[in-house]
């Protein structure tokens, strides 16, 4: 029982991390997003 | 707004790139595009001596010696991050390379050139120094992985806060290799702007870990007039585009709206600097007007190898121009943020033409390195800034030989700057921007005999060097560093401003996502941005702009390189 709350902790907090880091790294981010404005492609 | 004609103002490389994409990209055609500036190489100079004596900041400061070469400043590509520039370089043949474009130019001398520098710091009694030390603390660790962990989105809170600042509580950070290396391969200066700091570490995080041996650096054949600029003006004049040099645009005609804030130019004023005749140009509906809105070089003055070069006090052409835009309408940025503080921006440079390779040998004995690879910073040993640090000198870039089409196979050339051109001299006694090329040289000669390892000093061969020198043109460039000035994310205008339906900003002095500036990639994407916008191309097709920041092995590598 132990081992399963150290290994969901340890699986918790690996998640949580990567998550945080994601966030702040903006890696789902889409940088065209960025330009959209400026397109008159469209228009 | 999509228009079929476009008036550019300034040709620098930003606007000859937004000419190339019309023309490429837009299928317009060449003669719908008119040029109206005082040069056609903005920042992006290299030529002989008499030729910039001739040209509309030297007007009131003639030049008594004209020999030897001449280029303002210097550049320093990077391949994997000027994605835009290369892209351009790649439309356009190579100018002085047959067959090949401009960027196969550029990737076949550097394939066979490629950079290491294995002497980027020197310091008296030490010789050469092992930058690959980075130097940090624990406080310098933290600070700069705060820097690298704010995203984009959070950039604001930068605003107005400059590096000397952000590390203010840290001053350990001034006294670290990476900040000796940094600050002389990029020239940030403790004034310059922390968010540009922020962009660059984002930017530049791939070169953060070989940033001692320049590694990812990869140069030009030649100067970059000839290797960059001259490829691009002879396409455009190709496609008969047109170029009215010697004018300076010195005011606006703005529509009225009834919000007064609709930006639509009807009209601009310029000054024939050959003939001082004052005309207007109309600007009609269907007509873009591609404006770059400053130049680092505005403003920058000679002297000769007898002579310092003089202060010019002038605003520059085209933040005047800026300004008057500015103080129109709300959204355009405050250019004084840039060109009211030279005591941020201003440096001194030299270029120095010798008829033997005397001195090229002695550096190339005492660097342990060939020229072409190096960029040199000489470490003061005493304390030389204000907060009682030892701090760069000066610095020096022996380029690749030659580094001008038209230079004789028995003359060198190498360029040097001083990125606080008011500290003083070890050697000559007086600031480097009073110093003649002479005193520069004799400055040079100093601080390479302080780190020569012998066992026949430099100085043995005084004599000789100096009988060698055909010119040293020292330059007084009083907005070199404008472009890293403490700022607002405010204080630039976008390249298409909210309300604009005809006039964008190209350039270094304009707010784009995460583009790092004093970069030709960051002009370069500014043109593009602006010919897709007014020629109607989805910007989806803009060049991909790499982002190594969010590439986790990089970040892992810069941060065993923090530690080393």
């Amino acid at each position: 029982m132990k081992k399963h709350i150290a290994l969901f902790t340890v699986i918790g907090i690996g998640v949580a991390a990567a998550a945080y880091l994601a966030n702040r790294l903006e890696l789902f981010h889409d940088d065209a997003v960025d330009y959209a404005k400026f397109d008159t492609s469209r228009r | 707004m999509i228009k079929n004609k476009a008036i550019m103002i300034g040709a620098g490389l930003a606007n000859m790139a937004a000419a190339v994409y019309l023309i490429q990209e837009g299928k317009w055609n060449g003669s719908n595009i008119t040029f109206y500036a005082l040069d056609d190489h903005g920042s992006n100079d290299g030529s002989t001596g008499s030729e910039q004596a001739d040209e509309y900041w030297m007007k009131n400061h003639p030049m008594e010696n004209t020999k030897g070469y001449l280029a303002r400043g210097g550049r320093m590509l990077n391949y994997r991050t000027y994605v835009d520039l290369m892209d351009l370089l790649a439309r356009i043949p190579s100018a002085t390379e047959p067959g090949m474009n401009a960027a196969e130019d550029t990737h076949e001398f550097d394939a066979k050139h490629r950079t290491f520098d294995k002497a980027r710091l020197l310091q008296g009694g030490k010789g050469i120094i092992n930058g690959g030390k980075l130097g940090f603390n624990n406080q310098d660790r933290m600070l700069l992985t705060k820097l690298i962990m704010m995203p984009d989105s959070e950039e604001e809170k930068l605003d107005n806060v400059s590096i000397a600042q952000y590390f203010q509580d840290d001053p350990h950070m001034f006294q670290t290799n990476f900040w000796y290396m940094w600050e002389t391969t990029f020239a940030f200066r403790t004034k310059s702007s922390a968010q540009e700091l922020r962009r660059y570490m984002h930017m530049m995080i791939y070169e953060f870990t070989q940033i001692e041996h320049l590694v990812g650096v990869n140069r030009t054949r030649y100067n970059q007039f000839e290797s960059i600029m001259l490829p691009i003006i002879n396409y455009l004049k190709a496609q008969n585009v047109n170029f009215v040099l010697g004018r300076r645009v010195t005011d606006w005609d703005f529509k009225d709206s009834s919000m007064q804030d609709e930006i639509t130019v009807t009209g601009l004023h310029m000054t024939n600097v050959e003939t001082g005749e004052e005309e207007h140009i109309d600007v009609d509906d269907d007509t873009a007007v591609i404006f770059t809105n400053g130049s680092i070089t505005d403003s920058a003055t000679q002297g000769d190898y007898n002579t310092p070069a003089p202060e010019n006090m002038d605003y520059g052409a085209a933040a005047g121009l800026w300004k008057k835009a500015a103080d129109h309408f709300y959204n355009l940025g405050n250019p004084d943020k840039f060109f009211a503080d030279r005591d941020a921006s201003e440096w001194v440079s030299f270029t120095l033409t010798t008829s033997d390779h005397i001195l090229l040998n002695e550096i190339t004995r005492i660097t342990t390195q060939v020229p072409g690879n190096a960029l040199n910073s000489f470490l003061s040993t005493t304390p030389i800034t204000p907060l009682g640090h030892e701090d760069v000198n000066m610095s020096i870039v022996v380029h690749h030989q030659p580094h001008f089409t038209t230079q004789k196979p028995n003359e060198s050339v190498i360029w040097g700057y001083f990125l606080y051109p008011r500290r003083r001299g070890e050697f000559v006694q007086k600031p480097y921007i009073e110093m003649t090329g002479q005193e520069m040289l004799e400055e040079l000669l100093g601080q390479l005999s302080k780190v020569d390892p012998g066992p026949v000093n430099i100085m043995t061969k005084k004599d000789a060097i100096m009988d060698s020198v055909i010119n040293n043109i020292p330059v007084y460039m009083p907005y070199a560093s404008a472009l890293f000035n403490n700022r607002a994310k405010t204080d630039r205008p976008e390249v298409i401003p909210d309300h604009s339906t005809n006039l964008a900003f190209t350039g270094e002095f304009v707010e784009q996502p995460y583009q790092m500036i004093f970069t030709e990639q960051s002009a370069v994407r500014s043109g593009e941005i602006a010919a897709y916008h007014f020629a109607g191309i989805p910007m989806s097709r803009l060049v991909k702009t790499p982002r190594y920041d969010k590439d986790i092995p990089t970040l892992m590598r810069a941060t065993k390189k923090m530690f080393e």
